[in-house]
């Protein structure tokens, strides 16, 4: 918004506008008021003292993301989360512990290799050994403290990464993939955790150009979820006894390490268990359905936790903490609409399913 | 805590917050209702802003609002400078004792001008009792309840109003008026009301007749006065 702009805005002259700024004049109510509708905001989101300004905008400009209208939604919705949570959790008292991985900055060489070395150190660290990861949404919040944010997004933007030293990682995935394809994006960003810290990304879901970190969180994504030699034993595990690579084989195989079946033909193309052009040769072919996965899996499909219920679009996490905050009365029906983003009857609806969750069950009493 | 109202015998003016007339529109009969109030009933401009940037799913709220101006059973008013001291007082500081700017300019308002503050938000209202002590406050079941209100709609149209408030708008109802707005729209609706089942679940059903009751516990029991 320009000076003038901002001056019809408040119903003030340019010169008003310019001395308020240089601080020779206060602000009156009404002007302030205006000037918060004129930026889709309130006096009150302004002036509130437990307000959290996390202006990681700038940030994604500075990295060149901007050049596209997806990328700017996708992180106008990660930083309006963050800003809720936050302010949510300072306002019940809640702490946050962060335990990122060690950073491993890139290296001159290979990024693809220092890629899997971290990957495998990163997995040993944590005690996870070489079995597969079932949920590494969760792995992220609860073992390394990340801020994870599950919602829709552009389809074509798989996910965003972001830091700031004030709020943490933060982690924003797209509800629209199904959980398997999320869990190669979530690794991935965990990458830019590890390599990039201090700068920001955005994953997309297309064939454009990869710079070294983006083939680095590539790399750590595939190694990190499939561990070569975890990899390599299941598939001698499943194809014992076949000359050929079968549907069924990829369905187990995707489903014992949570990747998508894409994802899990590449890996073992990329170990070379299977010649180069599988996958390809399975398109062309009729592809692998979900059908033919629910059949051989006899319906045991991935669950999915953490997409937001219903229309409201909140992270449950979030939802929960707006849920307290409202019962404890800390915040009024107007300001959490607008920190959460909803209207009015939405947020209505959010608090009613958080009450109705947590509604005593008379068939499971609690003995104490 | 509930609010100092003394609505059914209010001459003056009544601010709604933006909460009210979300639940008005929701009723289905909004003007009948603003009809038959003998309240001029007037909305914050910060009110009105809020109502227009709702992106509601159901009803368009400040489409719905402006028709009811249009009518002349809703104005829209400013704040003066009194006013807008209190405003500047509720809208800065500390979470536990501000509102948002809706909110702030409904109390701010109705205290300027001498009016009755119609607001549902539990925290609003709490503030004002604490703070404005000399302010009176109403909630929209309040006005659904009123007299004027109950004696020029049919019963059973005030009842689909209430019950249209709390399903489509999950209007809040306090405890205080649970009974009352179960006995109206029943409770199989009000089963179907998420914003109701708290009262449901707190508020008993009506006792059957005692003569049933006698022959069911002798029933239950077995026991038979018969020779």
């Amino acid at each position: 918004m320009t000076q003038a702009q901002a001056a019809t805005a408040i119903r003030v002259a340019r010169t008003t506008l310019l001395a308020i700024e240089k601080g020779q004049r206060r602000w009156q109510p009404a002007e302030l008021q205006r000037l918060a509708v004129a930026y889709g905001t309130s006096a009150n989101e302004l002036l509130r003292r437990e307000s959290v300004y996390v202006d990681l905008a700038p940030r994604f400009r500075q990295d060149g993301w901007y050049a596209e209208a997806e990328a700017e939604e996708a992180a106008r919705i990660l930083v309006g989360l963050v800003r809720a949570e936050v302010e949510l959790e300072n306002l019940l008292g809640v702490q946050r512990p962060r335990n990122y991985p060690a950073e491993r900055p890139l290296l001159l060489g290979d990024a693809r290799i220092q890629a899997e070395s971290d990957a495998l150190e990163l997995r040993q660290r944590i005690g996870l050994g070489m079995a597969p990861v079932r949920n590494i949404e969760n792995l992220l919040e609860l073992e390394f403290g990340v801020r994870v944010y599950v919602c829709p997004l552009p389809s074509r933007v798989s996910g965003l990464f972001a830091y700031d030293t004030e709020v943490g990682a933060c982690v924003l995935l797209n509800a629209r993939h199904p959980v398997t394809r999320r869990a190669l994006t979530a690794v991935h960003e965990l990458g830019h955790l590890v390599s990039i810290r201090h700068a920001t990304s955005i994953h997309y879901r297309d064939d454009r150009p990869k710079s070294r970190e983006e083939s680095y969180a590539d790399a750590f994504a595939r190694t990190f979820l499939m561990p070569p030699r975890t990899v390599i034993e299941k598939f001698r595990e499943y194809t014992s006894g076949f000359s050929t690579l079968t549907r069924r084989h990829v369905i187990l195989l995707s489903d014992t390490f949570c990747v998508s079946r894409e994802a899990m033909v590449r890996r073992i193309e990329e170990l070379k268990l299977v010649p180069a052009g599988a996958w390809d040769w399975f398109q062309a072919n009729g592809g692998i359905s979900d059908k033919q996965a629910a059949e051989v899996l006899e319906g045991a499909a991935p669950v999915d936790v953490n997409t937001p219920r219903s229309g409201h679009q909140i992270p449950s996490r979030i939802a929960a903490l707006a849920a307290e905050v409202d019962r404890q009365e800390l915040l009024s029906e107007g300001q959490l609409a607008r920190l959460l983003g909803l209207n009015r009857v939405a947020l209505r609806q959010l608090l009613d399913e958080e009450a109705a969750e947590g509604e005593p069950s008379a068939a499971t009493p609690l003995s104490l | 805590m509930p609010p100092r109202h003394s609505l059914y015998s209010f001459a003056g003016t009544v601010v709604a917050d933006t909460s009210v007339v979300i639940n008005l529109n929701a009723t289905g009969c909004s003007e009948a209702v603003l009809a038959a109030l003998p309240n001029q009933v007037v909305v914050a401009e910060q009110v009105v802003c809020e109502l227009q940037d709702q992106r509601s799913t159901q009803h368009d709220d400040g489409e719905m609002l402006s028709e009811l101006v249009a009518l002349e059973l809703v104005k829209v008013t400013g704040l003066g400078r009194n006013g807008y001291q209190v405003f500047s007082e509720l809208v800065s500081g500390a979470a536990a004792t501000t509102l948002d700017d809706g909110e702030a300019a409904t109390i701010a308002a109705a205290l300027e001008q001498g009016g009755l503050a119609l607001i549902d938000e539990r925290k609003a209202l709490r503030i004002c009792a604490a703070q404005f002590r000399e302010l009176h406050a109403a909630t929209t079941v309040d006005l659904l309840r009123h007299p004027q209100i109950q004696e020029t709609l049919p019963r059973e149209q005030l009842a689909d109003a209430v019950f249209n408030a709390a399903y489509r708008a999950r209007m809040r109802v306090q405890h205080q008026h649970g009974e009352w707005v179960l006995e109206l729209i029943g409770r199989e609706r009000a089963a179907t009301c998420a914003s109701l089942s708290r009262i449901l679940r707190t508020t008993r059903p009506p006792r059957p007749p005692l003569g049933n009751e006698v022959h069911e516990e002798r029933v239950h029991h077995g026991f038979d006065s018969r020779p």
